[in-house]
């Protein structure tokens, strides 16, 4: 049944740009068909195999029976990941690279280590395990900014 | 005398030492996802400009050849496909790796590496005049019955689900006509006035969108204290069974062809390559259903037919001045700099710079296989990282891989889309590669469509030129429908037997 | 679980260690490299003082940089337009204390990369390479800034277009094309590709004559091999990128988009002594923008820098090589030329956008 939510999703978001391709602008010089003609042609070939996906899932009970993967991704451990995530691309550019990474870095770790061995990291481990991440971090920052040419964002801490 | 020349030219400690340099370089570049092998050559252009013509040579070769190679380490290893050349590597090289043979997975990539570049290095010694007439052939109409038909083909091997490889395809398609209009340079699709987005999605930020970062989200689920105890051998250098080299001939011998010839078409590249190649030695095995469990043939392919692909990209530069990929594109800018011509001219006139460069490809591949053959025992100890550290330390090279791009904080946001795109079609059966050579070859797919039309005015005169694009068309439709049928005829023989 | 900790740990560490030496051999390297450039920049500076007198010295009294100069080519690196301008920028990078820096910033017909710099800071550490490629896109109502959303610098590099056709090719002239595509109206396959200076080109040529072409487009790195194979008849392109196809003999120039002739090619017609006019804005030069608000005397400073690499002997005769020539004008002059530029765009372009 999900599958078919996922491919009705899919119809109506074809249906949808292909609307939208009646919007775009031409150019008197182009003899090719338009730019929109080869998005209305995929669309096309994408809906009809969606039709013939359907009709296999609705003849097919076992299909019909078969559990959709999708929510899984937005339920517990993994949605905290995900957020975690997400957290971190907002305050990447604000923040800066190190600061963000290392507020990530931290949270990440310390919540992965609990969830895999039950406990959080502590005593010696801790005293080790956190410092050198965040040099690792400011090393990479350094690496990446004045050897690769990749500008990473410097935020607040603009060095 | 010539080749002595030649190889005083090249085996100097000189060169040597940069050619070691750059394949490193090239290495470090290509693991890494978002850094690859064009950045890395033009990060190191301008040292370029001060050396002399041979060793600038040595140092970009030696990085060309080491990033596109770089990329199996981490994609057998951390399931990340570097760049899209190792994305098929990922599909057996992981599962290996998991199942604890690690090493050995590697040493079968950088042997596989070794045999394509070389391979396609010879052919580029013998062949170059010749092949570069071949790539001159083909025109907007060749390209698209080219592209359509390895669309196809990849469809049509997915045994069983067939449909959802094509809806895969489609939905790759149809991302990729975000941005700018080709052709035409005026109308501007599905950008909802973000300017961000005229470029379309990065081919990189889909790749690490769809792959690793779903497969992180997911294993976050299942992170257990108990891990299965990855063993690392001890060894100082691993090469691949004599036994499993012969077994693998074959399928090398095939995917270097495959390989070289998509390298000389502009534009193709590595991504397609090894995709296809992958599939191919898929559907001619025997044992086609134990590709994508660990299998060793599944990283033999793709690894021989991205190397490959180099030489192949080589010939139509140094040819006719007509690079074959970005990386060429930009190896023939610093060759330029250099006050050298890479184009017609370049094997008449200064045919000893043309074989030096060849030269400097063997000797580059030979430096590529002895570093990663004695550098896998200290790779592989990355999987014995505990999984806590891991995924945080993945996460944050990903959005390095990201940011690296093009600076950009949208792609950063955009990433997301393709997470739920990628785990929603792979954990429900639609294949990914599919989708991601869609993805690949969406641009060229459109462009020559569109430039096939201007040059014979209307799809139908296209369809009535004499060509092998009308060709590779008619088996883009005929292939698919053909083998449909074979199976339904093959399950109701079956069927019948059984009743 | 303690001792795969420590290990992990290790390679943690030997894996920041792996870079640190990776990058300490890569400066060490660059640094050996750097000092035979710095040593023949220190020949050329020897006769830069005598014309810093003539009466640019003034400028570089007010801003003199602490860090290095970025100039963004918002194309391929490697590309037609990268090398002459990291060339270029090498030279510039010898009259200061300043390295000049190029980085590629690719997207979108080279907007992506000027975007970046508009919104960039504006201190004069941040440039980006103008081309009349976005006066084109102005004009067709594709890039959303004009001349005026930045602060002209100055002009650096010049090149001509050329059209060629293949040696085997019956036209003989630019007349006999012309004439061949007045008896078959709209046949001739004439490759451009879309929003460059190259299709204006074309265009010009069709109004001037009155005249249709079958406008082809291409890609960019396929031009030469679409013509190489007959798949079309002509095509329009700088000079520097079909000069060796001229030289080994497959293609033949029958114009350029020039007043004067390309040293050394003195037997290919320039469009003047053919008896055209008004085709000035189909040049292919470059100049520097930056961010609008720019310090006057940083604008000033950069544009001294330009003035100096463009009377560089090394850096003209290297340019030539691949068929450019260094040039130099005043801020104001870039500014002033840039505005007839975009209103002959303008008027070019009318009528191709519905």
């Amino acid at each position: 049944m999900g599958e078919l939510i996922f491919l009705g999703i899919l119809a109506i978001i074809g249906v949808i740009m292909f609307g939208m391709s009646f919007g775009f602008q031409t150019s008197l010089l182009d003899k090719s068909g338009g730019p929109a003609l080869y998005p209305r042609i995929v669309i096309v070939v994408l809906v009809i195999f969606l039709v013939v996906r359907c009709v296999m899932i609705i003849r097919s009970q076992e299909e019909l029976k078969k559990k959709f993967h999708f929510l899984e991704i937005l339920q517990g451990s993994r949605l905290i990941y995900l957020l975690l995530l997400l957290g971190y691309a907002v305050i990447i550019k604000p923040l800066g690279f190190v600061i963000s990474s290392v507020i990530f870095a931290v949270i990440a770790v310390t919540f992965l280590h609990k969830k895999q061995y039950g406990t959080f990291i502590t005593g010696k481990k801790a005293a080790v395990l956190y410092p050198i991440m965040i040099l690792s971090i400011v090393a990479l920052y350094y690496v990446f900014t004045n050897y690769f040419n990749v500008l990473l964002p410097g935020g607040i801490l603009d060095f | 005398m010539e080749f002595l020349e030649i190889l005083s030219n090249v085996l100097n400690p000189q060169c040597i030492l940069l050619i070691i340099a750059g394949v490193i370089i090239g290495n470090v570049f290509g693991c890494i996802p978002g850094l690859n092998g064009p950045i890395a050559v033009a990060l190191i252009l301008p040292i370029t400009f001060t050396l002399e013509v041979i060793p600038s040579m040595a140092l970009i070769m030696g990085i060309y050849m080491g990033s596109i190679s770089g990329g199996l380490v981490s994609a057998i290893l951390l399931k990340i496909p570097g760049t899209a050349a190792s994305v098929a590597t990922t599909f057996d090289g992981y599962p290996m790796a998991q199942n604890g043979r690690a090493t050995d997975a590697l040493s079968y990539g950088a042997f596989a590496s070794f045999f394509g570049g070389i391979f396609s290095a010879i052919v580029l010694l013998l062949l170059a005049p010749i092949l570069a007439n071949m790539a001159i052939g083909f025109g907007p109409w060749e390209f698209f019955g080219t592209a359509i038909l390895a669309l196809s083909l990849v469809c049509s091997m997915m045994k069983g689900r067939r449909v959802k490889a094509f809806i895969a395809v489609a939905i790759g398609l149809l991302l990729k006509t975000v941005g700018m209009s080709p052709v035409d340079g005026v109308a501007v699709r599905y950008t909802f006035g973000n300017y961000m987005l005229e470029n379309g999605f990065n081919l990189i930020v889909v790749i690490i969108g769809v792959f690793a970062l779903p497969e992180i989200i997911y294993n976050v689920g299942n992170i257990h204290a108990k891990e299965k105890a990855a063993k690392v051998d001890k060894r100082w250098i691993f090469i691949p069974k004599l036994r499993e080299i012969k077994e693998n001939l074959g399928v090398m011998l095939q995917s270097s062809v495959i390989g070289t010839v998509i390298g000389i078409l502009p534009g193709m590249g590595g991504g397609a390559a090894g995709l296809i190649s992958y599939e191919q030695a898929k559907r001619t095995s025997k044992h086609s259903e134990k590709f994508g469990t660990g299998y060793e043939p599944g990283i033999f392919s793709c690894e021989s037919a991205n190397n490959a692909t180099s030489g192949g990209a080589l010939v139509p530069m140094l040819a006719l001045g007509v690079p074959g990929d970005t990386t060429t594109a930009i190896i023939m800018g610093a060759i330029a700099m250099q006050g050298i011509t890479p184009g017609p001219l370049l094997s008449i006139q200064q045919p000893e710079v043309f074989k030096t460069i060849i030269f400097i490809v063997f000797v580059a591949n030979i430096v590529l296989f002895l570093f990663q053959i004695s550098t896998i025992r200290f790779m592989a100890k990355i999987i014995k990282i505990p999984k806590f550290l891991l995924f945080p330390i993945i996460s944050i090279f990903c959005v390095i891989g990201i940011i690296s791009i093009r600076n950009s904080m949208f792609d950063l946001f955009s990433v997301f889309l393709f997470i739920v795109i990628g785990y929603v079609l792979d954990k429900n059966g639609y294949p990914l590669s599919p989708f991601i050579l869609a993805n690949v070859l969406g641009n060229i797919l459109e462009e020559n469509f569109r430039r096939a039309i201007i040059y014979y005015g209307n799809f139908g005169s296209c369809l009535q030129q004499v060509s092998i694009g009308t060709l590779f068309f008619a088996m883009a439709i005929l292939v698919p429908i053909l083998m449909i049928l074979l199976d339904r005829r093959k399950k109701n023989k079956e069927g019948q037997q059984k009743a | 679980m303690k001792k795969n900790m420590k290990k992990s740990l290790t390679i943690l560490i030997s894996a920041v260690m792996l870079l640190y030496t990776l990058v300490g051999c890569g400066t060490g390297k660059e640094d050996e490299n750097k000092e035979p450039v710095a040593q023949s920049g220190q020949q050329e500076t020897a006769e830069v003082p005598a014309e810093d007198n003539d009466g640019a010295s003034e400028s570089t009294d007010g801003w003199i940089p602490e860090k290095a100069i970025t100039i963004v080519v918002p194309y391929d690196a490697g590309g037609n337009t990268d090398i002459p301008t990291r060339i270029f920028a090498k030279y510039m990078g010898e009259y200061s204390d300043v390295d000049v820096n190029i980085t590629n910033i690719v997207g979108a017909g080279g907007r992506t990369g000027v975007k970046e710099v508009m919104n960039a800071n504006p201190d004069g550490y941040m440039l980006v390479l103008q081309s009349s490629g976005f006066a084109m896109q102005s004009a067709l109502g594709v890039a959303d800034f004009t001349y005026e959303d930045l602060d002209a610098v100055g002009y650096f590099l010049e090149s001509s277009l050329a059209l060629v056709v293949s040696a085997d090719s019956p036209y003989e002239t630019l007349d006999d094309l012309i004439q061949a595509a007045r008896e078959n109206p709209g046949t001739l396959k004439m490759g451009s590709v879309a929003g460059t200076l190259p299709l204006f080109a074309a265009m010009y040529l069709e109004k001037e004559n009155d005249v249709t072409f079958n406008q082809v487009d291409l890609a960019g790195g396929s031009k030469a091999p679409e013509l190489l194979s007959n798949r079309i008849d002509t095509y329009i392109d700088g000079f520097g990128a079909v000069k060796q196809y001229i030289d080994s003999g497959d293609f033949r120039c029958l114009a350029i988009f020039s007043s004067t002739p390309v040293e050394g090619y003195e037997n290919i017609p320039t469009l003047d002594a053919l008896g055209y006019e008004n085709f000035e804005y189909l040049k292919q030069n470059f100049g520097l923008w930056a961010p609008k608000g720019t310090d006057k005397e940083a604008i000033a400073y950069i544009n001294n820098l330009i003035k100096q690499a463009s009377e560089n002997e090394d850096c003209n005769s290297q340019l030539k090589e691949i068929s450019y020539n260094a040039m130099y004008s005043t801020s104001e002059e870039h500014e002033a030329i840039l505005e007839t530029i975009y209103s002959d765009f303008s008027e070019a372009a009318a009528g191709i956008v519905q």
